[in-house]
C-alpha cells in the first residue's frame, strides 16, 4: 500500500486513536478537547472526513483506525521549515529561489545585510 | 445621509492634512525608537473618527472657515473653503462647470443630488469592505479550527505560513508547524508583546476608521505605514527584553518566515509584513540613548497637540473679510458673484436660507433673499449689517429685501442704499475701494461678534 500523506492535525488525531483505540466517539472528543483544545464539532468533522477517506471507521459510536502507523507519512507542506535546515542561510536561499515572492537579488541583499551587520 | 457624508468629507480633509504632517515628522524620527512614530498615528486616528476638537493657538492646522459647509446643498453658488487655495480653486471650478446652475424655481438641486449620490456610493463602499473583512475573518477561523494546542494560548497548524495573533476577546497565538526551537522563543515573545500592547484590538479599530475613508488613498497609505511601525516597534521590544545581542538570529528568523503574506486586506488577523525593512531595523538596533528619547518625546507631544487642536476662531476675522471682498462686483446682474457674497454672509441661526432673486428689469435694481424659519426672528441687527455689506460690495444695487417666511406669515425687511449711506455717514461703496477699508467696515459693524456667535465651528 502506498504511503498516505496526512496533514499535521490529522496525524496528531490518529496518534491519539492509535494510542486509545477502540474508543467511544464521545470519549474521543473529550480527549481531543484536553490534548488539542478542539471543539466537539471539530473532532466529529475530523472523524467524518477521515472515515470518508477510509482511514478510520466509526461504527456504533466506536472509532478504530484502519491504517497502521507505518503506512502513514507525515505531510510536509511547502511552508514547513524542516528542522534539517537548522538555521543555515544558504539552504533558506535555495528554498526562496523557488518562491516567487522573494527575488534572488533580494535574498542575496538580505543575506549580505545580515553578514555585514553582525561581523 | 448627505449630512453624515459631508461630515466625513470634512474629516477626511483634516485627517489628510494631519497625515501628511505625521509622515513628515516620522522622517525626522527615523533615528528614534519606532514606538514614537507608532504613537503619532493615534492623532490621525482621532481625526478620522472625531469631527470636533478643542481650539488652541498652538494648532498647526491651516485656517479655514467650514471646509465643506453643511449647507452647501442650499447654496446658490456651492463652493468649498479648505484654506488651501489650490484645492479650493480646483474643486470650485469643477463644481461650476459640471453642475447646472441652481435654479431657484426648480425643485431639483444639482448639488444636493450629487451629494446624495456620493453618500450612497460611500455607504456601498463601506459595506463592501466590511463584508470582505468579515468574510475573510470567518474563513480564516475555519481553517484554524484544527489547530492544536501547544500550551497557554499558543496553537500550531500546518495551514499557515506566518505566525500571528487572532481573536478579539481571547486572543490566541497561531504558529506554523516546524519552527526551529531557536526561533520559537523570539516569535512567541514578539506575539506576546503584541498581545500585551493590545495591538490585536488596535488593528481592527484602525481598519474600521480607514473603511470610513475608503475613497482616500492617503489614509490607506497611512494604515500601511502604521502597520510597519507597529511591527518594528514590537521587534525593538523583543530585542530590548532579550539578553545579549540577538540581531543575527532574530534577522534569520524573520528571513525564514518571510514567505507569502496573508494579504494586506486581512486586517483582523495579525499579519507580519515588510520583512526587509524590519530586518534592516533589527540590524540597526542600538540601545536608545537618553537624549534621543527625550527629543523624541518632546517632538511627539508637541506635534500631537499641534495636530489635535483646531485653529482659533479669532484669526478667522480677516479671512471673513477676504471671503466677502473677493466677490465684489459693479453689477447686480452678476448672479454668480452676488451668490458668492450671500453665501459668505452670516445670518441668524434661526433662519434657513432658501434662495435669492435679482430685480434687474427696472430701477431701483434689487436683490431679494428668501428665508424660511420656524421661529420669530428676534432682531433685525444682522440683516441691517448684511444689507450694508451688500450695498458696499455690489455696485449698482439700490434696494435689498429680506423676505422671511415665518410659518404661514411673511415678514419683509427692506433697505435702500440711501439708508445705508446714512447709517454709515458716507457713500458705502467707498469702503469697497481697498480690502483694508472693507475690513474696517466689518470692524465698525462689529460684524465679527456676530460671526463668532452664530457659527458652529466644526473642523
Amino acid at each position: 500500500m502506498e504511503e498516505l500523506k496526512l496533514f499535521d492535525a490529522e496525524y496528531k488525531f490518529l496518534d491519539i486513536i492509535w494510542e486509545l483505540e477502540p474508543i467511544n466517539s464521545t470519549e474521543l472528543t473529550k480527549v481531543c478537547m484536553t490534548k488539542l483544545d478542539w471543539k466537539k464539532s471539530t473532532t466529529y468533522t475530523m472523524i467524518r472526513k477521515l472515515s470518508e477517506r477510509g482511514i478510520l471507521k466509526n461504527e456504533n459510536a466506536t472509532v478504530i483506525a484502519l491504517v497502521k502507523r507505518k503506512q502513514v507519512h507525515k505531510y510536509e507542506s511547502e511552508a514547513l521549515l524542516a528542522k534539517a535546515f537548522d538555521g543555515s542561510l544558504p539552504s533558506f536561499l535555495a528554498t526562496f529561489l523557488q518562491d516567487k515572492r522573494l527575488s534572488k537579488k533580494e535574498a542575496k541583499e538580505i543575506q549580505k545585510m545580515i553578514e555585514e551587520a553582525t561581523k | 445621509m448627505s449630512q453624515l457624508f459631508i461630515a466625513v468629507l470634512n474629516m477626511t480633509l483634516t485627517a489628510s492634512y494631519v497625515a501628511l504632517a505625521v509622515i513628515v515628522v516620522r522622517l525626522l524620527l527615523l533615528k528614534a525608537p519606532k514606538i514614537f512614530s507608532y504613537a503619532l498615528w493615534s492623532v490621525v486616528l482621532f481625526r478620522l473618527v472625531i469631527p470636533i476638537s478643542f481650539e488652541s493657538p498652538l494648532s498647526l492646522l491651516p485656517n479655514r472657515t467650514q471646509g465643506i459647509p453643511q449647507d452647501i446643498i442650499h447654496s446658490q453658488a456651492p463652493a468649498i473653503n479648505t484654506g488651501m487655495g489650490i484645492v479650493d480653486r480646483a474643486v470650485n471650478h469643477s463644481i461650476q462647470i459640471s453642475l447646472p446652475p441652481a435654479n431657484p424655481t426648480s425643485s431639483v438641486n444639482p448639488m444636493g443630488v450629487a451629494l446624495e449620490l456620493g453618500a450612497v456610493i460611500w455607504i456601498l463602499g463601506i459595506t463592501g469592505l466590511l463584508g470582505y473583512a468579515i468574510y475573510s475573518y470567518f474563513r480564516l477561523k475555519g481553517q484554524l479550527s484544527t489547530a492544536t494546542l501547544i500550551k497557554d494560548n499558543i496553537y500550531e497548524t500546518d495551514r499557515i505560513q506566518n505566525p500571528f495573533v487572532l481573536g478579539l476577546i481571547k486572543p490566541k497565538i497561531f504558529i506554523p508547524v516546524g519552527l526551529a526551537e531557536s526561533e520559537l522563543n523570539y516569535i512567541l515573545l514578539h506575539e506576546q508583546i503584541h498581545i500585551k500592547r493590545k495591538d490585536y484590538l488596535i488593528k481592527p479599530i484602525a481598519f474600521l476608521a480607514v473603511t470610513l475613508h475608503w475613497f482616500n488613498p492617503l489614509i490607506w497609505y497611512c494604515y500601511y505605514l502604521m502597520e510597519k511601525d507597529m511591527e518594528m516597534s514590537c521587534d525593538e521590544s523583543v530585542m530590548k527584553q532579550t539578553k545579549g545581542d540577538i540581531r543575527a538570529s532574530y534577522s534569520n528568523s524573520l528571513l525564514s518566515l518571510s514567505m507569502k503574506q496573508s494579504g494586506f486586506l486581512n486586517p483582523l488577523a495579525f499579519g507580519e509584513s515588510n520583512v526587509k525593512s524590519r530586518i534592516k531595523n533589527v540590524l540597526n538596533y542600538k540601545k536608545p540613548r537618553f537624549w534621543i528619547i527625550a527629543v523624541a518625546v518632546i517632538v511627539v507631544v508637541a506635534v500631537s497637540i499641534g495636530l489635535l487642536a483646531n485653529p482659533e476662531v479669532r484669526a478667522e476675522n480677516y479671512t471673513k473679510s477676504e471671503q466677502l471682498f473677493k466677490y465684489k462686483t459693479e453689477y447686480v446682474g452678476n448672479a454668480s458673484k452676488v451668490g458668492q457674497i450671500i453665501n459668505a454672509l452670516d445670518f441668524p441661526k434661526e433662519v434657513v436660507y432658501d434662495y435669492f432673486e435679482l430685480g434687474t428689469e427696472n430701477i431701483p435694481y434689487s436683490v431679494t433673499i428668501h428665508f424660511k424659519t420656524d421661529f420669530l426672528v428676534e432682531s433685525e441687527e444682522l440683516f441691517k449689517k448684511n444689507a450694508i455689506i451688500m450695498f458696499t460690495l455690489i455696485g449698482n444695487v439700490d434696494l435689498i429685501n429680506f423676505n422671511i417666511s415665518e410659518g404661514s406669515s411673511k415678514k419683509l425687511l427692506q433697505y435702500t442704499r440711501d439708508w445705508a449711506n446714512n447709517e454709515m455717514g458716507r457713500e458705502v461703496d467707498q469702503f469697497a475701494k481697498e480690502e483694508a477699508e472693507f475690513t474696517q467696515l466689518l470692524k465698525q459693524l462689529d460684524y465679527f461678534e456676530d460671526v463668532n456667535n452664530s457659527n458652529l465651528n466644526i473642523l
